[in-house]
């Protein structure tokens, strides 16, 4: 069984550099690129306009985002190493955070918006207190020593992965702060890592052009998905865990059946890599579930299910 | 020549004047390391401009002084000067390394005759070429072309590798009706092109190949930036690896550099088109790039110059490394041996073809 998705619109030049990540809310998708600004483009209208703009500091580019609702607020990873924080309702910055040692690498909130963890080159994961007044430091994990490059967090909260670039794929336990798995399957880099929306599995992928789905209780690989042709840049678990969608420097997107552990869909409407791809969250409104992606073409891709009618 | 005689007259006399005054003697000297170049966008042109000799930072040097290190530098000053003077006198001609190699104990290493060198040409405010000395030569160049030089002698090149002149004994070059101009980043690419002729090919005709070794000295940037001047109608192609110091390379043959700001105007090749390689062209091949290649790419990124709009496709590339964390080697691009000259020769020609 195949699904049917289609571009519903398309904005080109959306920036003037390559389009590094996407992050995805109720009211917005925003994006960032390698000049330092952050748009904001209206999830809930036809044409997806462009809403808000933010100028931040990164004058090198912004590579990883996170959004969260409850806090209304999202973070920014620059390649400069530094996070910065910008709430969405005045787009002032909230904090901005360093490490002499080291640079931030790929950031997360949690679901509830209590912390926001993010991986650094070093092989460290940080995590602050988001609600705090001063996004104070909460927590340290320690990893081999290889550049963290992907992170998530469960949205029951009690579990944060992380995916590095020596292949070394984590599941850490937030309660006790300590390694729950340390799972095996990639000896490349790992690009990406997404938890399934009840928390029940963890889907990774990266240079070894196959995505690799566990077992989160049991630390159990339960099976591969294998489609692409290049490295996995993103992945992103649609809200009722049926389905993952990933984004590829093999210029596609692919749509996977988890029920069936195959591929439903592939889009190949970008003629180069893919860098990053989520799901919109407009569901529970009027508006079907679609999917967003960005990537060197510089351009903002929406998509929609073409459903029966 | 006179002129820079008597510029360093005048600056012994100053000095020897201070002495009477004070005791001491002084010299203040621009510290070419300390000027800050900004390259300013003209016109699509990107030029590295210094800022005036008077706004550079001036660094006393002064005998006696508080402490041995400060003796030292004013001896190696005192006496590249006094070299100077000598080669200017008699006319000849010395290169960097002969200096070095007058007074190995005094001068301690290469480098510090580099740098004195330049700090004393950039004090007296002219090119380092009035001053009698050369750069010892490093760049290599084949092809089938000749150069005329200023001692009346006719050097051919005819597919043979040779060592780039001194640009100050050449007189003209004749390209004789080459295509292209290719300039590669490393030797041993620069030699297996050579050695398979492809300055001769039926497919994309005949050209000049060029290589600085890595970083180029001012004989090979003058070299190139008189064919780019004097023949701007023939194309000419750059060739680096994809990784932070090819694209600094690539930058320093386009651009300049910021140590030769006060003398760029002659030494660059805006016209100087990038044929490659980028790290997304690879089917494998990538290596790691390593914490230092890292620094480098970030403060690559951080220069003025490469906010300009004719430097994009260098940033684009150095954050694609860096988002990938992975940079790529020419030698390794294609998947057989022959996979660089394939690539070259593929790349140069859809360039030539759309003319």
């Amino acid at each position: 069984m195949s699904k049917q998705y289609f571009s519903t619109s398309l904005t080109p030049e959306a920036h003037p550099a390559d389009i590094f990540c996407v992050e995805t809310t109720s009211e917005y998708a925003i994006t960032s690129s390698g000049n330092s600004t952050l748009k904001f483009w209206n999830a809930t209208t036809n044409n997806h306009e462009l809403s808000l703009t933010i100028k931040t500091t990164h004058r090198l580019g912004i590579h990883h985002l996170s959004a969260n609702k409850e806090l209304g607020l999202v973070a920014a990873v620059g390649f400069d190493g530094e996070i910065s924080v910008w709430s969405l309702q005045d787009c002032s910055c909230r904090a901005v955070i360093t490490d002499p040692k080291t640079a931030y690498w790929a950031v997360r909130f949690s679901a509830d918006g209590e912390f926001m963890a993010a991986t650094s080159l070093d092989g460290g994961i940080t995590v602050w207190n988001a609600a705090s007044d001063n996004f104070e430091r909460c927590g340290e994990l320690e990893t081999k020593g290889s550049p963290g490059l992907a992170i998530d967090y469960s949205n029951d909260g009690r579990f944060i992965a992380s995916g590095h670039e020596n292949g070394g794929l984590y599941i850490f336990s937030t309660e006790t702060a300590r390694l729950l798995h340390s799972l095996p399957g990639h000896i490349k880099a790992v690009r990406a890592v997404a938890f399934s929306p009840l928390s029940k599995l963890l889907a990774a992928g990266g240079d070894s052009n196959v995505i690799t789905v566990y077992d989160v209780t049991s630390g159990e690989q339960v099976f591969n998905l294998s489609g692409h042709s290049r490295w996995i840049m993103s992945l992103d678990w649609n809200f009722t865990g049926e389905y993952l969608l990933s984004g590829s420097f093999d210029k596609s997107l692919k749509v996977w059946s988890i029920e069936q552990t195959e591929c439903v869909s592939t889009q190949t409407e970008s003629d180069s890599a893919v860098w990053a791809v989520k799901w919109t969250k407009t569901a529970g409104t009027a508006r079907p579930q679609g999917f967003v992606s960005v990537g060197i073409d510089r351009t903002v891709r929406w998509y929609r299910e073409a459903t029966g009618s | 020549r006179e002129e820079v005689l008597n510029k360093i007259e005048n600056l012994i006399s100053d000095l020897l004047a201070g002495v009477a005054d004070t005791g001491l003697a002084k010299i203040k000297l621009s510290n070419r390391r300390a000027a800050d170049s900004a390259r300013q966008v003209q016109d699509m042109k990107l030029h590295l401009t210094a800022r005036s000799a008077a706004d550079t930072k001036q660094n006393i040097v002064a005998f006696p002084g508080p402490n041995i290190l400060n003796s030292w530098r004013f001896a190696v000053l005192m006496r590249t000067l006094d070299i100077i003077s000598e080669s200017l006198s008699s006319g000849r001609v010395v290169t960097k390394r002969d200096v070095y190699y007058r007074e190995t104990w005094l001068f301690k290493n290469q480098a510090i005759v580099d740098r004195i060198v330049d700090d004393i040409g950039r004090t007296l405010n002219v090119p380092r070429a009035a001053l009698g000395i050369v750069a010892a030569q490093k760049g290599l160049t084949c092809g089938t072309f000749c150069m005329h030089k200023k001692d009346g002698s006719l050097m051919t090149v005819e597919g043979e590798i040779q060592l780039i002149p001194p640009f100050d004994e050449i007189k003209c070059i004749d390209v004789m009706d080459i295509d292209f101009v290719l300039v590669i980043e490393k030797e041993a690419i620069f030699r297996t092109l050579c050695a398979c002729k492809f300055y001769n090919r039926a497919d994309i005709g005949r050209s000049i190949l060029i290589t600085g070794k890595g970083y180029p000295d001012l004989s090979t940037r003058q070299f190139i930036s008189y064919i780019a001047a004097r023949y701007p109608d023939t194309p000419l192609f750059g060739a680096v690896d994809s990784d932070p110091y090819g694209i600094d390379i690539l930058g320093t043959y386009k651009f300049g550099s910021r140590a030769m700001a006060h003398e760029n105007s002659h030494l660059t090749a805006l016209t100087l088109e990038w044929v490659g390689v980028n790290v997304l062209e690879y089917e494998d091949g990538w290596t790691k790039l390593s914490t230092v290649d890292r620094k480098k790419a970030l403060k690559m990124l951080t220069l003025p110059w490469m906010e300009a709009e004719v430097a994009e496709a260098m940033r684009l590339e150095l954050q694609r490394m860096l988002f990938l964390g992975q940079k790529a080697e020419m030698n390794v691009v294609g998947t057989d041996a022959d996979g660089v000259i394939k690539y070259l020769a593929q790349a140069i020609k859809t360039r030539l073809g759309g003319r």
